[in-house]
């Protein structure tokens, strides 16, 4: 078992393995440990530190500096200037994500043949019977009743009620405590994001982890892909450390995520039309309803309760999402005495979000000091169904006993009651008066059937190049409309399978 | 204005009221330190840039051509509340990260937790595996 994380300056740090991979997220994790099992000496070279439950922190500066990709200062370039969130991190962004596992749905695999020229039926049944393995390996399951919390269950309730799809979330969590900390880490080891199993399991079937290891380079031969190289970052001090060297025998998998993948084949000086291109995501804008009980979110599932109802028509997704005290200090509006009394309600909110399933498309590049520059800017038909769904949200929180809703949309009241509910139904559609942010993130290094429309072919595959793969979400053509780690997890697991026969 | 514009902003933000502890009462200025040693520097000059721009910009939301510590405390109050809500799009995102950061720093201070009956948090250490 071997993990080496910072390394001081001094002699360059030299290993090798059968295969790199670089990022140990959803799409690292999967594909690290698909391709330890079929015997392969993988090494997973990732920029974050290993940080185990006892390390997470607890409060949301800590979770910023400790967690989070550059303290989530990367903002999408364009009309308006949106959080792009990850982790950075062992684990990824499975770290610090809601655990939420949706399966890919069959017309995501049609709508890829259709426009892209891959997918089908035949990739979707490979698909599925990864994700029935990972559902057993990663204990997907509902959350328990006593754990849900009220602004979950209200939610809940209120579906039913008003005759709207709504259901538990299946989330890869085993046993819930409902401690509502995703956010920070599930320090209670509940949580199965990536750094618990998967990819301790690679280290204990003879692999290795280089923690701290941002990747600058893909080492190159020819077309070949036969390394990477970066120095060791501290990350408390940020002093840069020794190099290190790491050398593939068979093949680099990158899963660096949908900003740092294209990010780096650029930087590495791969070519390829469609590289950063297909940038998309999932908008997300939070609703708060003023209840008349405490709501206490603090207690309960993260989030805890989802409707699919408008996930094709037209185009968004609910979810409660249950958020500390100190983002809602950041989240409602205005400063001052004003703000402070609103503050005081605090335990008496419940907030609840619509993720957009925007067809706006950006570009993602390498910008100065490595950081990946994010183009994307909403058009006006997604701003429409972000708007949509947000009324849909307050009316979700007028049936559910709301007293007021606090839509946090610029030009619209700050406090609405179901009578002024028109006041949100003709907000702007600027994507300035939103306060949104991008937390489900795809494409960037697309798969597709040819060069034109693709960067990678249908195996993740890199056209051109020999042995370099990509296996994180960066390589989906489309968005989903559904939550996507379960879908990254699963094509990754098949891109290791992939790969194991190809060396055998 | 004898604290650092940070803190004398960050302050005006999020003040005492009635039954909650605003940041008057909390340590911001060991906040900032910290934060000023740990974030990196584009988010460092972007809450300094935001605190300046707030000081600086009564004459926006108040047509008053003065610095913010000129005014009166409910001429500040108004100011604060407006400013966060300004037409100015730029301004109004300088405005968001100042009021984040002090978000970080007022909520997991534990005694305002205690007000609203939230546990404190546990510390932040920091630790990874070596
Ligand atoms: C707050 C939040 C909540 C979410 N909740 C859910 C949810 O409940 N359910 C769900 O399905 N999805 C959720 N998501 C989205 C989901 O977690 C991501 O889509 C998924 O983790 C992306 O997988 P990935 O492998 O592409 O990237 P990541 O998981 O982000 O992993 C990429 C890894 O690569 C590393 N890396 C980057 N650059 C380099 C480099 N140069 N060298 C080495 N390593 C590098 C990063 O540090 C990171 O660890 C959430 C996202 C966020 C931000
Ligand atoms: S709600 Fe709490 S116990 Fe449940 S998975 Fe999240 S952090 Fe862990």
């Amino acid at each position: 078992m071997t993990h080496i994380a910072f390394q001081k300056k001094g002699a360059p740090v030299e290993v090798e393995a059968d295969f790199i991979v670089v990022g140990s997220g959803a799409g690292g994790g999967a594909v690290a440990s698909g391709l330890a099992r079929g015997g392969a000496k993988v090494a997973v070279v990732e920029a974050g530190p290993w940080r185990d439950p006892e390390h997470y922190p607890s409060s949301m500066y800590g979770t910023m500096r400790d967690m989070f990709d550059d303290w989530t200062s990367l903002m999408t370039f364009g009309r308006a200037l949106w959080p792009v969130l990850q982790g950075r991190v062992v684990g990824g962004t499975t770290t610090i994500n809601s655990a939420i596992v949706v399966r890919t749905p069959a017309d995501i695999f049609q709508s890829w043949e259709k426009n892209y020229g891959f997918g089908g039926e035949a990739l979707a049944e490979k698909v599925w019977a990864h994700q029935d393995q990972l559902e057993k390996e990663l204990y997907v399951q509902e959350t328990a009743p006593d754990k849900m919390g009220r602004s979950n269950e209200l939610a809940l309730i209120t579906s039913q009620k008003r005759g709207v799809e709504g259901h538990v979330i299946r989330r890869n969590v085993k046993d819930c405590e409902g401690s509502g900390q995703c956010l920070q880490g599930c320090k209670k080891e509940r949580k199965q994001s990536t750094n618990l199993k998967m990819i301790p399991e690679v280290m204990e079937r003879g692999g290795m982890v280089l923690s701290c290891a941002p990747v600058h380079k893909i080492m190159l031969k020819g077309n070949r892909a036969v390394g990477v190289t970066g120095r060791f970052v501290h990350p408390q001090t940020k002093e840069k450390g020794a190099k290190f060297v790491v050398r593939a025998k068979h093949g680099v998998v990158v899963a660096a995520s949908c900003t740092h993948s294209p990010a780096l084949l650029q930087r590495s000086g791969i070519k390829g039309r469609m590289l950063g291109q297909l940038f998309r995501a999932h908008p997300g804008s939070a609703i708060l309803g003023l209840y008349d009980d405490d709501i206490n979110m603090p207690f309960g599932a993260t989030q805890g309760w989802s409707s699919l109802e408008y996930r094709n028509t037209p185009g968004f997704k609910l979810e409660t999402l249950n958020m500390p005290l100190e983002l809602i200090a950041g989240r409602i509006s205005g400063g001052g005495m004003r703000l402070m009394d609103r503050l005081k309600n605090y335990r008496r909110l419940a907030l609840w979000v619509v993720a957009c399933r925007a067809d706006s498309i950006g570009t993602v590049s390498n910008g100065p000091f490595g950081k990946p520059i994010v183009k994307y800017t909403m058009n006006q038909t997604d701003m429409a169904k972000l708007r949509d769904g947000a009324v849909e949200v307050a009316k979700h929180h007028f049936a559910a006993g709301a007293k007021a809703v606090m839509p946090g949309v610029l030009g619209v009241p700050y406090e609405l009651h179901e009578k002024d509910l028109h006041h949100l139904e003709n907000a702007s559609l600027d994507p300035r008066a939103w306060t949104s942010i991008l937390t489900h993130l795809f494409g960037g290094c697309p798969m597709g059937a040819n060069p034109d429309v693709g960067l990678c072919d249908e195996r993740g595959r890199v056209f051109g190049y020999e042995g370099l793969v990509v296996a994180d979400a960066s390589v989906m053509p489309t968005n989903l409309g559904v939550n996507p780690q379960h879908t990254i997890m699963g094509l990754a697991r098949q891109r290791a399978a992939e790969l194991l026969e190809d060396i055998s | 204005m004898s604290l650092s514009p940070t803190v004398y902003v960050m302050r005006l933000i999020l003040p005492s009221v009635d039954g909650l502890k605003g940041l008057d009462q909390v340590d911001v200025k060991g906040f900032l330190k910290d934060f000023n040693r740990e974030a990196p520097l584009p988010m460092r000059l972007t809450v300094l840039l935001g605190s300046w721009a707030f000081i600086l910009s009564p004459i926006v939301t108040l047509k008053i051509p003065l610095p913010v510590f000129l005014l009166s405390k409910k001429l500040q109050d108004e100011h604060c509340y407006r400013i966060a809500l300004t037409r100015v799009y730029l301004l109004r995102q300088l405005m968001f990260a100042v009021k984040a950061v002090a978000g970080f720093c007022w909520g997991k201070c534990p005694e305002v937790r205690a007000q609203l009956d939230l546990k404190p948090y546990a510390p932040d250490t920091g630790g990874f595996r070596q």
